[in-house]
């Protein structure tokens, strides 16, 4: 199961223009004398799969927990707010689930344009979301709600923290391999 | 009347070593009826009174001579006579249909013109004609009683029997319907199985009046032959052989009584003849013998002089008491010094990936996964006096889970043992293990570990050069274990020689070195040779010192 191969490439064209410095045009030797003297295997992030992992355990929880207070506040809130609730708990589930999975496959398969579309959706989507369901007290927030919604929103702020720093050290790390690859050839025809 | 039949009518079966086509049989039919009754009768009369005339006599033996009351015959394997019905029938050019019908309208056509006809009322049904098939279902007239059919009779009746030199109607098998749960009685008469290929040939009579031959009701069956590629021919009813002559009985309104006999008419092969093919026989037999032993050869494959050929077939049985699921092994063969190996054989492998299940307490993984290799050991250097290294098999086990997540469970290495035979070994494994918590939260979420770049680290590395290796700061953590299963087959062609010339038995352990328990008997030998020669040289230094001694002792006496 993968991305389509439109959304692959230019979630992958995204990457290199946003986490590249564009004001060099080649890296310098030092950073691929540096990469060689790492020579990581694997560069999957640590904090990032903790805070997946978590976040999958607790998404049930907050998912349970905000059907019930939306079902016992339903009749108190004005009509607009009960559309527009509705609309955001259909609309956050269905991008919880598609994310976690692109943060996964991403993470631990070392797959850049997953993990870019796992960033931007927790970013651009997911984030002023859950702001807006923490912040907004038109809403009726419940002391509940505003527990699962603190915890939820402390996850998500992980998740946006730790994917920029792993995104950015596996594009570096992906452009130093391909980089270094045109020389395999020559080192074999030299033995 | 009634005495002098046979009651006997069973089938009888031969086995002929002859081919079938010079099978000969003499049939005799005749007729037993109140007009011959009647002819018997007068005839008595007449001889009773002797005064009548001579002429009256001679009319009689006139109207018995003129009747046709008897017919004798001598029928080949397969041999075609023409009943009435089938001379009417084929005469007839537009009745023939199949180009074997053709031939018989030839045929008739030619008796017809030669006027040679052998047989009036006896004729045969041969394998090939259109008529044998009606005749399978016809009852014999020879059964004086009908008897009830057993249940295994009537099973055997509906066997289906092959014909030879035909093409089967439907050769192929279809795919769907492959199981019919319910079949019926059409189905199972159709789709039966197949008895052995038999020839069936019939000779019958034509049992009709006088000058009134050629109807089909009319025609009975005398004798039913069959023939199979095998030698067996089965006759019913058999020979008669002195016994009592067959009872034919026809249906309708006249109930007339006919005798059959049945005789052996095959003719013995001649002494030159049967010379002659035991001879063919015997060279035919020879040639073929000579056929195989060139295909199988006479060398028995041995290696050269001075090396010892290993072959193992093993065996991954299982793995057990691992922390993940998906395990799968990677193992591959270490060949020491004076050792080789075949460079088309493989001498590494990885299994499948397997699940666990529980089995008392503890996860197993089945992967009976097989693998063999083959080796060779040449000892170049007699000098050297340290005993070989035998081949080892390195292995590591790792998990790969369903995120791609692949993780080290376990190193370990398994010595090939030096005795022959099956042995089965269970290895136990460790992991590296790298302090901190965070190398554990690494391997848990991320599935990165610590791994051996040198795999052979787990027993002796291959880099190593000196007399101690000391692997202090080397961080472990003990794992499961994997069962290994191996066959190993040593062989060499000293092994011939050991047998033969049991003095030759310490030079055989010294250059091949296979067996490590005679090995170690062979240098407790030569430790105890070399603790033997020193004491003889003690023994010898020992009564110089003691003359020394009595000398001081005598010039301290003189002083």
């Amino acid at each position: 199961m993968d991305l389509p191969e439109p959304i692959r490439r230019r979630l992958g064209d995204f990457s290199r223009t946003v986490f590249v410095d564009q004001s060099r045009t080649q890296p310098s030797f030092e950073e691929h004398a540096n990469f060689l003297d790492q020579n990581k295997d694997v560069v999957s992030s640590l904090p990032l799969q903790m805070s997946l992992y978590f976040n999958m355990w607790f998404f049930p929880f907050w998912w349970i927990s905000e059907v019930v207070m939306l079902d016992l506040k339903y009749s108190a809130l004005a009509d607009y707010y009960k559309f527009i609730l509705i609309t955001i708990l259909i609309v956050m589930t269905l991008i919880e689930a598609i994310r976690l999975y692109l943060g996964n496959a991403g993470n631990l398969q070392e797959k850049v344009p997953e993990l870019a579309g796992f960033w931007l959706l927790t970013f651009l989507l997911q984030f002023p979301l859950i702001l807006f369901q923490l912040f907004n007290e038109a809403v009726l927030v419940q002391p509940l709600e505003r527990g699962v919604h603190i915890i939820l929103a402390l996850f998500i702020f992980a998740e946006v923290l730790f994917g920029f720093v792993a995104l950015r050290t596996m594009v570096r790390h992906t452009e130093s391999r391909f980089h270094l690859r045109q020389f395999h050839g020559i080192q074999e025809l030299r033995t | 009347m009634a005495d002098g039949w046979c009651s006997d009518n069973g089938e009888s079966v031969y086995r002929s070593r002859d081919a079938v086509k010079n099978f000969r049989i003499r049939v005799r039919i005749q007729r037993v009826t109140s007009t011959a009754a009647l002819s018997e009768h007068l005839h008595q009369q007449v001889l009773s009174q002797q005064e009548r005339g001579v002429i009256e006599l001679e009319t009689f033996s006139t109207q018995t001579a003129s009747s046709t009351d008897e017919e004798e015959l001598v029928v080949a394997w397969q041999e075609k006579f023409f009943s009435q019905y089938e001379v009417d029938l084929y005469q007839t050019e537009s009745n023939c249909q199949t180009p074997l019908e053709r031939q018989y309208h030839t045929d008739i056509m030619a008796m017809e013109r030669s006027k040679r006809r052998q047989n009036q009322r006896i004729f045969t049904y041969t394998d090939f004609d259109r008529f044998s098939k009606w005749e399978e279902q016809a009852q014999s007239l020879v059964i004086p009683a009908q008897p009830t059919p057993t249940f295994l009779a009537e099973r055997m009746a509906n066997v289906r029997h092959r014909r030879q030199e035909r093409r089967p109607a439907e050769s192929n098998v279809p795919k769907s319907r492959l199981i019919t749960w319910e079949p019926s009685e059409e189905f199972v008469k159709n789709s039966h199985i197949i008895n052995t290929p038999v020839q069936t040939m019939y000779i019958m009579a034509d049992l009709g009046p006088t000058g009134k031959l050629g109807l089909k009701e009319n025609e009975y069956v005398l004798c039913t032959i069959k023939a199979d590629g095998n030698g067996v021919i089965s006759i019913k009813p058999d020979f008669n052989n002195n016994r009592g002559a067959y009872r034919l009985e026809t249906e309708g309104e006249k109930r007339e009584v006919w005798r059959l006999y049945l005789e052996n008419a095959s003719s013995d092969i001649q002494a030159e003849e049967k010379d002659r093919e035991q001879r063919m026989y015997r060279d035919l037999y020879t040639r073929h013998k000579d056929y195989l032993n060139s295909l199988v050869g006479q060398d028995f494959e041995m290696p050269p002089p001075g090396i010892l050929r290993l072959i193992v077939n093993g065996e991954i049985v299982s793995a057990q008491g691992y922390e993940y699921d998906n395990l799968y092994v990677h193992f591959f063969v270490d060949l020491p010094n004076n050792w080789s190996s075949v460079s088309s054989h493989c001498l590494s492998g990885v299994t499948q990936t397997c699940r666990t299940r529980s089995i008392e307490k503890e996860d197993v993984a089945f992967f009976s996964y097989p693998f063999s290799f083959e080796t060779f050991f040449h000892k170049e250097d007699e000098s050297d006096g340290s005993l070989p290294q035998w081949p080892v098999l390195y292995f590591k086990v790792l998990s790969l889970d369903f995120w791609q997540r692949f993780r080290t469970e376990g190193y370990g290495y398994l010595v090939i043992p030096s005795t022959s035979g099956r042995h089965r070994m269970t290895c136990r494994t460790w992991r590296a293990v790298q302090r901190g918590t965070v190398a554990e939260l690494r391997r848990f979420f991320i599935g990165g570990a610590p791994e051996l770049e040198d795999i052979s680290y787990v027993r002796i590395p291959g880099t190593f050069k000196g007399e101690r290796l000391s692997r202090f700061g080397f961080r472990t953590q003990t794992t499961g274990s994997v069962t290994f299963t191996l066959n190993c087959i040593q062989h060499a062609r000293a092994f011939i020689d050991a047998s033969t010339l049991k003095k030759r038995r310490q030079t055989v352990l010294d250059q091949l070195g296979g067996h490590s328990q005679q090995g170690s008997v062979y240098n407790v030998l030569e430790a105890f040779q070399r603790a033997h020669k020193r004491m003889q040289e003690a023994r010898e230094t020992l009564p110089r010192d003691l003359i020394n001694t009595s000398a001081l002792l005598n010039s301290e006496s003189s002083a």
